[in-house]
């Protein structure tokens, strides 16, 4: 199975830049995520990958071979890439049928009929449709229609998978399963696997390394862990799960901790932080909303104070909205039903660990 | 990996050493195309290059003198003035006519509603020339059957006369007002309801919903309705042919074929001059509507799908609006194709029809040898037969090519193709006939100069239907073939080919159907053995054989219907049925 290799790859339509020179390495045999909200660059990533489109510059390489490259000249046509693709509408032709859509890939790689028999038969048992084989497309859900689209970019075997945003026509109940079974498929077969999505739950539960992108670059690659623990951009720390972002400056180092002070809280924060960052780096201050807790003011010693105003019992957690002295307002939410009430003076405890301060211009390793 | 695995994957190693690497390859799919646009521009080009030639060519005389010369031609400015009062009464007319009927059938509670909206477009399915002829047959001044049986019964003068402007422009707007009907209509239909009931709530009434409301949003199509009916008004050769030329009431078109191609010796110049002329106006029509058409984004509300519009209750008027509706579909149905079926099996002409006075003899006669029905009849299946085959071909390319084409080649092929349009049949005929006439191509009295006249003209209907279908097809449906290992021929001949055949199917029936019946172009272009059956039938009624022409005619009808009826049982019933 090979890596694919994105080097310095550039994609523009007409004066708007889709991808800004963009390098990443997508491991052999592994399943890896591209994730960001909607106009970032990934589908097209995607399509210049599948080879729908061709790159302005910049390379791209399947291990040692060399897929596309402007400068070189190359520029090898999707059906002579040897991948697998997964779309969002599934895109299967309704005039064939389930064994005919499955099995049209052998019959253009030159699969003779009875081994491509069965390879559709194996593909469509892994996705445990092996029964609809003579039905059309049209008389299938919509959970089996992804599935078959599955079956047929497996079915010949590719050495790389790629998946455009594959789950986000199903329902929520529906998309759970089919994460699961994606990554069982997976593991059984071992591709080299490029999942595109907007949605992080999927990105994060599917894929060990995830690649964030926004505005047509690379904002960072990390393990799920490391993108919600310690972004590297306040993009990623919004668009990884909710946050609060404050404005703030370093003023005391002390190995993965830092002291800060930010805008709207009085007196310095402890927080975590990447080790390089210097004292009096400026930058953002990021409070997961599960960091924060909420006591009744006079219960305690706190050092910032707010006041509530609004508060939305959600059943396994209330969610609260503070706004602090200087009319800013901070999300949280607590497990603890404290019988807190709009318009109640509260104290805020902030926890150090679900804090992380992100320099504005990101220390170079 | 298992074993299966193992010759799968030697089976794709051996296919990797086929790769080029190389994506705009000079592969057989390109060579087509470019095939394909060459043809297409050939067509249409090449007979426009001999038409402008031809309007501009007078020997040794200079452009003015030859000016002036044209303008003194004996009745061409009648001609021209006939053409500006057909037109000028045909449009309000069929306004008149149509908007009741789009009103009754789109926002009225009036009985048999679902009929009337399949009658109201049954004028489509009738070649103007049959109407025409119908019509002669029914109102003509002496021979008509309205004023002979009114002779019968005591009058000593016509009753009706068919053969006047007026008549003139009652047929016309009775063949041209499904155009105002559909076009209108569609906007009616997609128009959210909501927005009525708005204005409704906002105090006003019916008139002045009407007015501020549904007319406005309306008012793209109406125009568009307008200019449409204008042009085909305009170059409409059968009926003022038919019911123009007897009493020496003749427009742009019917001075074209009298006064210069069938005078002795013909004047070919004046003829493509006056088509010239009708091509530049049929033009600006186009140029205009498509502006008005482009302007749409404004009305953006008629697109949402909204509520179904509130039928308001009519109650005892929603007889007077059925009445309407009948008199409608008497008038464009049922009282012609009564006529014809009466002259086709009476055994006198003005008899009262009974047992006794019918007959099969007319129906015997007509198909005599003597006549040139046969001939015709085989020409016009041969040509439409061939020339849609053909057509069909080139235009499934060309659609091809103007859909997933480059920029370039998208946007020259859609003009060229869309130049015929602005050609109506005489003016196709001249053009064809001055560069068909002339070396290198000589075809002049062949078949094969009607063949290229026919695709020439209807390119633009199969273009526009398969271009609509081609487009239908989402991108990622081809992409997923070609992720799969698919070429370019592959992705054409597995998955679009066989998705878009309702589409090529319905192209194909259009051109089949419009070349079956055609007679504008053919009558510039026949000569004696090559007649089509439109011309026989003209040329039969000028010799008043009113039996065998409305045989013919009800021949003709019946083919096309068999033809349509025919296809669509051959497409496989699956797609007709649904299955997707």
């Amino acid at each position: 199975m090979p890596s694919v290799r994105l080097e310095k790859l550039r994609k523009s339509f007409g004066n708007v830049t889709a991808v800004r020179d963009i390098s990443i390495e997508f491991p052999e045999g592994r399943i890896t995520s591209v994730l960001g909200p909607s106009g970032c660059g990934k589908t097209t990533t995607l399509n210049l990958i599948a080879g729908f489109l061709d790159p302005d510059s910049g390379s791209i390489s399947f291990g040692d071979r060399i897929i596309a490259d402007p400068a070189r000249g190359i520029a090898v046509p999707s059906n002579h890439r040897n991948l697998g693709m997964v779309f969002q509408s599934y895109a299967l032709w309704p005039h064939l049928t389930i064994g005919e859509n499955v099995g049209y890939g052998l019959k253009m790689h030159k699969v003779p009929r009875a081994e491509r028999d069965i390879a559709i038969g194996r593909a469509l048992e892994r996705v445990r449709l092996a029964t609809h084989v003579d039905r059309y497309p049209h008389e299938l859900s919509g959970g089996q229609q992804q599935r078959v689209a599955l079956a047929r970019a497996i079915a010949y075997a590719p050495q790389i998978l790629l998946f455009d945003e594959p789950l986000s026509n199903l329902d929520a109940q529906l998309r759970e399963e089919m994460r699961f079974e994606l990554k069982e498929i997976h593991r059984a077969i071992g591709v080299t696997a490029i999942y595109v999505t907007h949605d992080q739950a999927e990105a994060m539960s599917l894929s060990d390394t995830i690649v964030v992108m926004g505005e047509g670059e690379v904002l960072q690659v990390g393990t799920p862990r490391a993108l919600y623990e310690e972004p590297a951009d306040v993009r990623v720390a919004g668009f990884i799960g909710k946050t609060n972002v404050l404005n703030a400056i370093v003023v005391d180092r002390q190995q993965d901790f830092a002291r800060v002070t930010a805008d709207g809280i009085e007196g310095a924060l402890r927080c975590r932080t990447a080790k390089s960052t210097p004292v009096a780096t400026r930058g953002s201050l990021s409070i997961r909303p599960e960091g924060i807790r909420l006591r009744p003011a006079q219960a305690g010693r706190c050092a910032v104070l707010g006041r509530v105003c609004s508060a939305t019992y959600l059943g396994s957690m209330s969610q609260f909205q503070v706004t602090l002295a200087d009319g800013r307002t901070l999300e949280t939410q607590q497990t603890t039903a404290d019988a807190l009430q709009v318009g109640d003076e509260v104290g805020i405890e902030i926890d150090p660990e679900r804090c992380y301060f992100i320099a504005n211009e990101p220390p170079r390793p | 990996m298992s074993p299966h695995d193992e010759v799968l994957a030697a089976g794709l190693r051996t296919t990797g050493a086929r790769r080029l690497g190389f994506r705009r390859v000079r592969d057989g799919a390109t060579i087509v195309m470019g095939l394909a646009a060459v043809t297409l521009c050939f067509l249409v080009l090449y007979p426009l290059f001999w038409l402008f030639y031809g309007s501009f060519s007078y020997g040794e005389q200079g452009l003015g003198a030859a000016l002036v010369q044209f303008w003194q031609l004996p009745g061409l400015d009648r001609a021209f003035l006939n053409t500006l009062y057909l037109v000028a009464g045909t449009v309000p007319l069929s306004f008149l006519i149509a908007l009741p009927l789009v009103w009754i059938t789109s926002r009225t509670d009036t009985p048999l509603k679902g009929l009337i909206e399949i009658a109201a477009l049954l004028p489509f399915i009738t070649p103007p020339l049959i109407g025409a002829v119908a019509w002669s047959l029914l109102a003509a001044p002496r021979t008509g059957l309205v004023n002979v049986f009114a002779r019968q019964l005591g009058a000593t003068s016509p009753i009706v006369n068919i053969y006047t402007m007026g008549g003139l422009i009652f047929v016309m707007s009775l063949y041209l007002s499904p155009y105002v009907f559909v076009t209108v209509k569609a906007v009616m239909e997609r128009m959210d309801a909501t927005l009525e009931d708005a204005s409704r709530i906002a105090g006003g009434s019916i008139a002045q919903t009407a007015r501020n409301i549904l007319i406005p949003l309306s008012m793209p199509a109406i125009l568009s309705a307008g200019i449409l009916v204008f042009t085909r008004a305009m170059e409409e050769f059968a009926i003022p042919g038919v019911l123009g030329a007897p009493s020496g009431i003749y427009t742009i078109t019917t001075y074209i074929y009298y006064q210069a191609i069938s005078y002795v010796p013909p004047r070919y110049e004046v003829a493509a001059l006056l088509a010239t002329l009708l091509m530049t106006v049929t033009a600006l029509c186009l140029v205009v509507q498509s502006r008005i058409l482009g302007g749409r984004q404004r009305y953006t509300t008629v697109a949402g799908k909204g509520q179904p519009p509130r039928v308001p209750r009519l109650g005892r008027w929603r007889y007077v609006t059925m009445a309407y509706a009948l008199l409608y579909i008497g008038l464009t149905v049922v009282l012609p194709y009564l006529v014809l079926i009466y002259a086709a099996f009476i055994d006198t002409w003005g008899q009262v029809p009974a047992i006794s006075n019918l007959t099969l003899a007319n129906v015997v006669a007509t198909f005599d040898p003597v006549l040139t029905v046969r001939s015709g009849l085989f020409n016009s299946l041969l040509l439409a037969f061939l020339g849609a085959t053909f057509a069909t071909f080139l235009t499934v390319i060309i659609s091809y090519t103007i859909s997933k084409g480059s920029f370039w080649s998208r946007n020259l092929l859609d003009f060229v193709s869309s130049i015929p349009l602005a050609m109506p049949g005489p003016v196709i005929a001249i053009a064809v006939l001055w560069a068909y006439l002339h070396p290198p191509f000589i075809l002049y009295g062949t078949l094969w100069i009607l063949l290229i006249a026919y695709v020439t003209h209807f390119l633009p209907y199969g273009v526009r239907t398969i271009t609509v279908s081609f487009r239908q097809v989402s991108v990622e449906l081809e992409r997923s073939a070609s992720v799969c290992g698919a070429g370019r021929l592959a992705v054409f001949r597995d998955i679009l080919l066989p998705l878009i055949r309702p589409g090529i199917l319905a192209g194909w029936m259009l051109m089949f159907v419009s070349m079956m019946r055609e007679l504008s172009s053919s009558i510039f272009l026949f000569v004696p053995g090559t007649e089509t059956v439109a011309v026989t039938l003209l040329e039969m009624w000028q010799e008043a054989r009113f039996a065998n022409v409305a045989v013919l005619a009800l021949t003709l009808i019946m083919i096309s219907v068999l033809v349509v009826t025919l296809a669509r049982y051959l497409s496989g019933s699956a797609y007709l049925a649904g299955r997707y």
